[in-house]
């Protein structure tokens, strides 16, 4: 997973060093974590709207 | 003892400077007395605005002095978070990148300020660029928590909480992307309002994630908070997000009490790994409020289990998205705790991002229908108390350890997500620490949260503890 992050980043132009990509690797793995939540989220296909709706909600 | 003029509150000053008992100098003099004598250890400042503010207090007594009171906000002394423009004055957003930038214009929430008579005496510390809860800023010092100086005083609005906590300034304005008003406010003890997204305009003030930013006011009372909360509310045409709804005066809708209110209390999402005395001290503020004629309700938010997700996923690609070029460019002049989230924000893919936004829409039309069974939802603001400077884990009641930098947005996060109002307020103290409780309300009524809050406040004034620094 290191050397596909490291290599992820570095073809956007972005420099990582070692120790950097150590600690990338465990946060992106902890995110891993949660994203396994979504696996059971049933996400409606109408809920599209991107939500910087003002006040949070429309009726 | 009796209070110096920089301890009282907006509500206690208001009714002397308007009746000309004291002068807006004389406030303005203790607050930079306070500075002098206590600045150096808390460092809740980035810039003191000294001259400038002295003479604009003069102005502000010619003003009074001739009849011409422009309102409670007339003569008190503001300090603002420096990701906040002040037109000609440097906002650094707590970077070394920005360090000499000067913006050619006011934030509209400045424009509003001046026009009430606000005496602005300085920028406060802030996290690097608003990336960050601890306020640990590795270019102007760490700011320190006025409760206990070996801890944070939470972030990225710290230096606001610690300023009014401290009595550095009366009041301030921070921004909120992920709880960055509540947390500071919930570990200095003072109250902070994340006001409806699209209420308070955000023209003028530097992005963090765009569509989860908002700026508020940070203060030493509920009612002060409402006072500064009517002053820079409205619709604003400069910001993109601004939304046109009633102009509301938040003061005077206080005072109501609570008899027959509905508490919405969600146990399986926010009283889930909450360390026992922040817990303890929620649960009676709950039952408080009970006794005094509220009623709790158990209120069912499923999709709260991927708010997580989808808060990181947004929180985190905004700011690689705005941050994007000088990432590439020269990622040496970021501090290395903004760097790292940046880089990870690198990571995500679309879909993630905008699976996000589709969990934030679920999230509204749950909240839309929880707010058709109770008036607020309570919430503790913060899973555990304030962590020692340069401590990255917690520990939850000798359970569990937990990475406090992402999980310390667990419970504020979502209402950036939803863009609903929520604020925090003292509701205890362990270990001579504050605690805070987090009221959220439907969107567009802060009055709601503001008038449970009063009452809170009012019926447990002996809560309040003393600053053990003087």
């Amino acid at each position: 997973m290191e050397k596909e992050i490291i290599s992820r980043l570095t073809n956007k132009g972005i420099k990582v060093n070692q120790e950097e990509a150590m600690q990338i690797v465990e946060q992106w793995q902890a995110i891993q974590n949660l994203r396994k939540s979504m696996h059971n989220a049933k996400l409606e296909a109408n809920n599209i709207g991107l939500v910087n709706q003002p006040g949070g909600y429309k009726e | 003892m009796s209070k110096s003029l920089n301890q009282f509150a907006i509500e206690e000053l208001a009714p002397m400077l308007e009746n000309k008992e004291i002068s807006p100098v004389e406030v303005t003099n203790a607050v930079f007395n306070q500075i002098d004598e206590m600045d150096d250890k808390i460092n809740s400042y980035i810039s003191v605005t000294k001259d400038q503010a002295i003479m604009g207090a003069k102005v502000a007594e010619q003003e009074i002095l001739s009849g011409n009171y422009r309102g409670k906000l007339h003569g008190v002394p503001m300090a603002i978070k420096d990701n906040i423009y002040f037109k000609g004055s440097k906002t650094t957003m707590g970077s070394k990148i920005h360090q000499n930038f000067i913006p050619e214009y006011d934030a509209t929430v400045v424009e509003k300020l001046r026009d009430q008579g606000v005496i602005f005496t300085g920028k406060l510390n802030l996290h690097e660029y608003a990336w960050g809860a601890t306020t640990n800023n590795p270019h102007y010092g760490a700011c320190r928590n006025p409760w206990d100086l070996d801890r944070i005083p939470g972030g990225s609005s710290g230096g606001s909480g610690a300023a009014v906590a401290a009595h550095l300034t009366i009041a301030s304005l921070g921004t909120d992307t992920g709880g960055s008003i509540r947390i500071p406010s919930s570990f200095c003890g003072i109250i902070g309002l994340k006001p409806t997204h699209g209420l308070v305009s955000k023209h003028g003030s530097f992005p963090l994630a765009w569509s989860l930013d908002h700026i508020g006011p940070m203060t030493k009372t509920v009612k002060d908070n409402a006072y500064v909360l009517e002053a820079i509310a409205g619709f604003d045409s400069k910001d993109p997000s601004s939304i046109n709804s009633d102009r509301k005066t938040y003061s005077s809708m206080l005072g109501n009490g609570i008899k027959g209110l509905r508490i919405g209390v969600n146990e399986e999402y926010f009283f889930k790994d909450v360390d026992e005395n922040v817990e303890k001290a929620v649960r009676q503020a709950l039952l408080d409020l009970e006794k005094a004629g509220a009623t709790l309700v158990e209120v069912d938010i499923p999709s709260m289990v991927y708010s997580e997700f989808a808060e990181l996923v947004t929180i985190m690609s905004e700011p690689s998205a705005i941050h994007h070029d000088n990432l590439i460019s020269r990622p040496e002049d970021f501090g290395e705790d903004v760097r790292l989230p940046l880089k990870v924000g690198e990571l995500f893919s679309a879909v993630d991002y905008l699976q996000a936004q589709q969990v934030r829409w679920q999230l509204n039309i749950e909240f839309q229908k929880v707010f058709q069974d109770v008036d607020v939802v309570i919430t503790p603001t913060l899973p555990f108390l304030p962590p020692k400077i340069g401590q990255l884990t917690v520990n939850i009641n000798n359970k569990k350890d937990v990475y406090y930098p992402t999980d310390i947005i667990r419970f504020t996060g979502p209402f950036n997500l939803t863009g609903l109002p929520a604020a925090s307020i003292p509701c205890g103290y362990a270990n001579g620490l504050p605690i805070g409780m987090q009221i959220v309300g439907p969107a567009f009524r802060e009055d709601i949260i503001l008038n449970t809050a009063y009452f809170y406040e009012q019926t447990h004034m002996p809560l309040k503890e003393e600053l053990p620094i003087r």
